[in-house]
């Protein structure tokens, strides 16, 4: 490789956007050639820099408001008539009615989450599959139960995995030597996630969101996040799947949970209600949650939506009690009226 | 060296393709969806905005940085798809093509921007004590710095200018790339480009940036 195809590749490589081949011919030629190496290190230290300026999350008020001046204008636009405003009522429940994508796939990626950390060899890309799979089944795991009450499992409790790790299992952190998750990947539309939390050193594993390892991960970055950023987009990505029902009762439903009861952000609170929706009806701990979530919630916004999400089940004596409760007491007019409209409505026939 | 050679084996982050590995049930899901949309419910329409929309605002507000552009964006690219829905052939994904349609409208508005701007600009270009900000980052993982935190306020800044400084293309692929983590094909499709033109894109953005960067005050 020259240096002026070198000069070309490193941005590529910096972003991973090189072919594997280019990759090692590019790797080759830092080896031997300083300015390119120099060239290198300066990109990927833009890369880092611009990193450190973080990427503003619009919230959740910007995208509530968004979402009413765009409901406005599409009233406004001729067709779809009366009938489709009939629907509008509910339409808040449709959010979640397409689901996220899934995949198949299980591992692919294996990386370190930044470089610099090294102990990482040129050509250990060539492993990243088994590496990625071994070094997941290789975390510590212990009965969530007993994390919870207990500080210290002894080793002969801890089931060894065998297909799949448990649903009522965690990850044990202090075993694993994972001190907390730093970032989480996902890119719109996509299913992958990439994961990457510190132990000794920054780690970065990559895979299928219905991975249950995968998952394992994510509900750590609910339990140890580095930073809310993390929290918020593990309990978006929870709350995406247990939309769609790829939601184990346990662990996943109980971090929508704590979020939804919890977290002080009233747009992770939005996301985890969205992903409790479906079990509302059937799980009774959820519904306890999304009730005082109505009662109790300080955003308007999220008192509004749990209130839609229970309208379908209004027929159930503690939904109807709760809206009473809201259509007298609510501090907000709007949400009392709502709670009133929809207890003057006939229950439906169970 | 064994930094840069790690780097090297560093696999990317994020491989989106949007929907092209995903199973056929979900395809089928959102085809529904815009099928329906197509036929005229409203709802299933709203569905499809539900599905995007965050992303979409999120996008516009960093390109523009206010939220009222980025409210605007997100209200024209919705309603243009909503009034174009007709027009959608399945030839791509829905969320590429809608991401086009903010693309274009961000490009538009930069633009503007920029032609405003620069008819007004006169280049303040301050003295001072030189400092490779660039540098400064890659070194200050071991450090416990006091003033790290003012530190990394200005060069907040200094990344914003620098953005800035970029022609509107090079900052939308940057910006797609980089904090979107698109992979340069789907971006080229979404710029109605190739992904070479998306890749020599990059190239320039990285190189100006860090021109701009380097050696700020
Ligand atoms: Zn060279």
């Amino acid at each position: 490789m020259t240096c002026e195809q070198a000069q070309e590749s490193i941005a590529l490589a910096v972003y991973g956007e090189l072919p594997d081949e280019d990759r090692h011919l590019l790797a080759q030629h830092l080896v031997v050639c300083e300015s390119c190496r120099a060239e290198y290190e300066a990109v990927e230290g833009l890369r880092k820099a611009m990193s450190l300026s973080p990427q503003e999350e619009p919230s959740a008020n910007l995208l509530a408001q968004a979402r009413l001046r765009l409901e406005e204008a599409l009233d406004a636009v001729p067709q779809g008539g009366l009938l489709v405003r009939l629907g509008r009522r509910f339409r808040l429940g449709l959010v979640r009615l397409s689901s996220a994508p899934v995949m198949a796939s299980a591992l692919l990626v294996f990386g370190l989450a930044a470089g610099g950390y090294g102990g990482f060899r040129l050509g250990a890309h060539k492993l990243h599959v088994q590496q990625s799979e071994m070094i997941l089944k290789a975390l510590p795991i212990r009965p969530a139960s007993v994390a919870i009450s207990n500080g210290s499992v002894e080793a002969a409790n801890v089931k060894p995995v065998a297909d799949g790790p448990n649903d009522s299992l965690m990850i044990d952190t202090a075993a694993a030597q994972i001190a907390n998750v730093s970032q989480i990947l996902n890119a719109p539309n996509s299913n992958r996630v990439e994961i990457r939390f510190n132990r000794l050193v920054p780690e970065s594993i990559s895979g299928s969101i219905n991975d249950p390892y995968i998952r394992r991960l994510l509900l750590l970055g609910v339990v140890a996040p580095q930073n809310p950023m993390v929290k918020d987009i593990s309990v978006d990505l929870i709350a995406r799947e247990c939309a769609t029902g790829r939601c184990n009762e346990g662990p996943d439903r109980r971090a929508l949970m704590d979020a939804l009861r919890y977290d002080n952000d009233p747009g992770v609170r939005l996301n985890a209600l969205a992903g409790l929706q479906p079990y509302i009806a059937s799980d009774v701990h959820v519904r306890n949650a999304v009730l005082d979530a109505m009662l109790h919630d300080a955003d308007p916004i999220v008192r509004v939506q749990a209130i839609e999400l229970v309208a379908p089940i209004e027929a159930d004596s503690s939904v109807r009690q709760v809206l009473h409760t809201v259509a007298a007491q609510d501090e907000n007019p709007q949400i009392r009226d709502v709670s009133e409209q929809l207890l003057e409505q006939e229950p439906p026939v169970q | 060296m064994s930094d840069a050679l790690s780097i090297v084996s560093r696999e990317a982050v994020l491989s989106p393709s949007p929907r092209k590995s995903v199973r056929a049930g979900e395809i089928t899901s959102e085809t529904e969806l815009i099928r329906e949309a197509q036929a005229g419910s409203r709802a299933a329409f709203d569905a499809l905005v539900r599905q995007h929309d965050q992303a979409v605002l999120r996008l516009a507000l960093h390109l523009t940085g206010s939220e009222q552009d980025a409210q605007d964006i997100h209200q024209e690219a919705f309603l243009k798809a909503y009034k174009s829905l007709a027009n959608f052939r399945f030839e791509c994904s829905f969320y590429t093509w809608i991401y086009r349609i903010v693309t274009n409208l961000c490009l538009d508005l930069m633009r503007r921007r920029k032609a405003r701007r620069e008819e007004q600009a006169v280049m303040i270009d301050a003295a001072g004590g030189e400092m490779d900000l660039l540098v400064n980052v890659s070194d200050d993982r071991a450090g416990a710095n006091p003033d790290r935190e003012l530190e990394r306020k200005q060069l907040g800044r200094h990344i914003m200018d620098a953005l800035e400084k970029l022609t509107p293309r090079e900052r939308m692929v940057f910006e797609l790339k980089h904090f979107q983590g698109l992979r340069l094909r789907t971006i080229g499709e979404m710029l109605n480009t190739t992904e070479e033109t998306a890749k020599n894109t990059l190239f320039r953005a990285t190189k100006k940036l860090r021109a701009n960067l380097a050696g700020v005050r």
